[in-house]
């Protein structure tokens, strides 16, 4: 083989060799890019480390709200949401449009009407929010907006093989000004 | 074997109809399943991925149009587009399609006979696989949680991220006196968290202490360092004809062990097999073949019953 075609041959591994090495060296340990993402073929070496959780004020209230970080993924949202990658503009915009949604104030027996989920005692003894869409407006329930919304950012540090934690390591709060 | 159907799959326009198939492949994974919450809606998304389908069939139709440089242009633009709309989010996988497509539509500007193209399909791939290993095992050598066994352990005692190694668990460590309940534990204790919290706060999670799951998970670790690593050499140097079976072997053992523990993602499992096969002489490739039908059962098996325990597990939160 000649020099042309052996530079052919190595052309996809060039771009990943560079992409790979950006991720590992850069993307990672600075931008905090998770593992799983970014071009890094760095899955299944640790755990989706960050996890967002979402509380909307109303009325003097925080309650659990469904939501996710994921934009173009919603198959993944719930009450948490597995987050690769943030920055302050993605959390700004998230929070804001968070800010502008409706939400409808499920009690524990419409949720049984409108899904067959199990949901935990714990959530079942307080009243929460679901994002609104077209089988919870059927419930007549009022339409709320929320007077703030706050974002928890969690970490998952191994301590040892057998212990882990959370640690919370950013919070974003934005009120709404109407 | 009938030698007119070995005589097919070592074409290059076979391994290039493979190519086609993944690329709607990880366009209906990316533009569908993950984009549209699995609905028909008409989005600029979905109807990309309709239109690459149709010229996909019109590809197997008309075979020649598997050798022409349009053709690999507009798969290089339909993976882009994949990798591009879901950015910064975007799965490691649409990464390396962008990079095959790009080596192909390369490939094709050249005027090199189709005998010279799979030949330099052949050695791309090998150098692909080596690349792919190499970065692969860099990151599991460099991060310590996965060297100590700490991922496997807990991947496999918890419910972080449980929907991959849920199925798993439940089959084997059930025996060992794991119980659902512990793998809800951790979600439960993420449900336990409060809005009024400060910054650096700590929630110790419960984890499932066993002495036998931690040398599972440490040999499990292991394991995983010693396959990539053999594939990465195997491919690398076994530069002698009479030794590529121990090549084959090691990356079928790969192949077989991690999808069928992780369904959900074999997509790569398929590429990988696509690669291999590219590699591999008019022996071997009809077993790459059974590989991926291999894959591809599993995945349809078990890759829903993973994604119904993840949405359980989420819908315990």
């Amino acid at each position: 083989m000649n020099q042309k075609e052996i530079a052919i041959a190595w052309f996809p591994s060039i771009l990943l060799l560079i992409v790979g090495l950006n991720h590992i060296f850069y993307l990672h340990p600075i931008k905090g890019v998770s593992k799983w993402k970014g071009g890094g073929i760095g899955v299944y070496c640790t755990n989706y480390e960050k996890r967002a959780i979402t509380w909307v004020k109303v009325e003097d209230k925080f309650l659990l709200t469904k939501s996710t970080l994921y934009p173009h993924s919603k198959l993944y949202s719930d009450w948490f949401s597995y987050i690769p990658y943030e920055t302050d503009a993605i959390l700004k915009d998230y929070v804001q449009k968070k800010i502008d949604q409706k939400f409808i104030l499920i009690q524990e027996s419409d949720l049984r009407k409108t899904s067959k989920k199990i949901f935990p005692n714990k959530l079942l003894e307080q009243n929460y929010f679901k994002d609104i869409n077209i089988n919870t407006i059927k419930l007549n329930a009022p339409v709320l907006k929320a007077n703030s919304v706050r974002v928890h950012i969690w970490e998952y540090e191994y301590l040892s093989p057998k212990y882990g934690q959370w640690k919370l390591i950013k919070i974003v709060e934005e009120s709404n000004n109407e | 074997m009938n030698e007119k159907f070995r005589r097919i799959i070592c074409s290059l326009e076979f391994h290039l109809a493979l190519v086609a198939l993944l690329n709607v492949d990880l366009g209906l994974w990316s533009l569908f399943i993950e984009a549209g919450d699995a609905k028909l809606n008409i989005t600029l998304r979905n109807t990309l991925l309709f239109a690459i389908i149709v010229y996909t069939v019109l590809v197997f139709i008309w075979r020649k149009l598997l050798l022409s440089k349009f053709t690999w242009i507009l798969y290089l633009a339909f993976s882009t587009f994949c990798l591009l709309s879901g950015l910064p989010y975007s799965s490691n996988l649409y990464f390396l399609w962008v990079y095959i497509d790009a080596f192909l539509v390369l490939l094709f500007f050249t005027t090199f006979s189709k005998q010279r193209k799979m030949e330099i399909i052949v050695l791309s791939s090998k150098i692909l696989i080596c690349t792919i290993f190499a970065i692969a095992l860099l990151q599991k050598l460099i991060t310590p949680s996965f060297m100590d066994g700490s991922f496997y352990y807990q991947a496999f005692s918890s419910g972080f991220f449980g929907f991959q190694f849920a199925p798993f668990a439940e089959r084997f460590l059930f025996q060992e006196g794991l119980s659902l309940d512990v793998i809800k534990s951790n979600t439960e204790v993420m449900a336990s968290m409060n809005p009024n919290l400060t910054l650096n706060s700590t929630i110790l999670v419960p984890i499932y202490q066993s002495e036998l799951l931690l040398n599972a998970a440490k040999f499990m670790s292991w394991s995983t360092i010693m396959i990539e690593g053999g594939c990465l050499l195997l491919f690398g140097f076994n530069k002698k004809k009479k030794n590529q079976y121990l090549n084959h072997l090691t990356l079928f053992a790969f192949l077989i062990g991690t999808y069928s523990i992780v369904p959900i993602i074999y997509d790569w499992g398929l590429t990988f097999a696509t690669l291999g096969m590219a590699t591999a002489s008019r022996k071997w490739k009809p077993y790459y073949l059974l590989t991926m039908i291999y894959i591809l059962i599993s995945a349809m098996i078990f890759a829903p019953v993973t994604t119904a325990l993840f949405r359980h597990y989420q819908g315990i939160i």
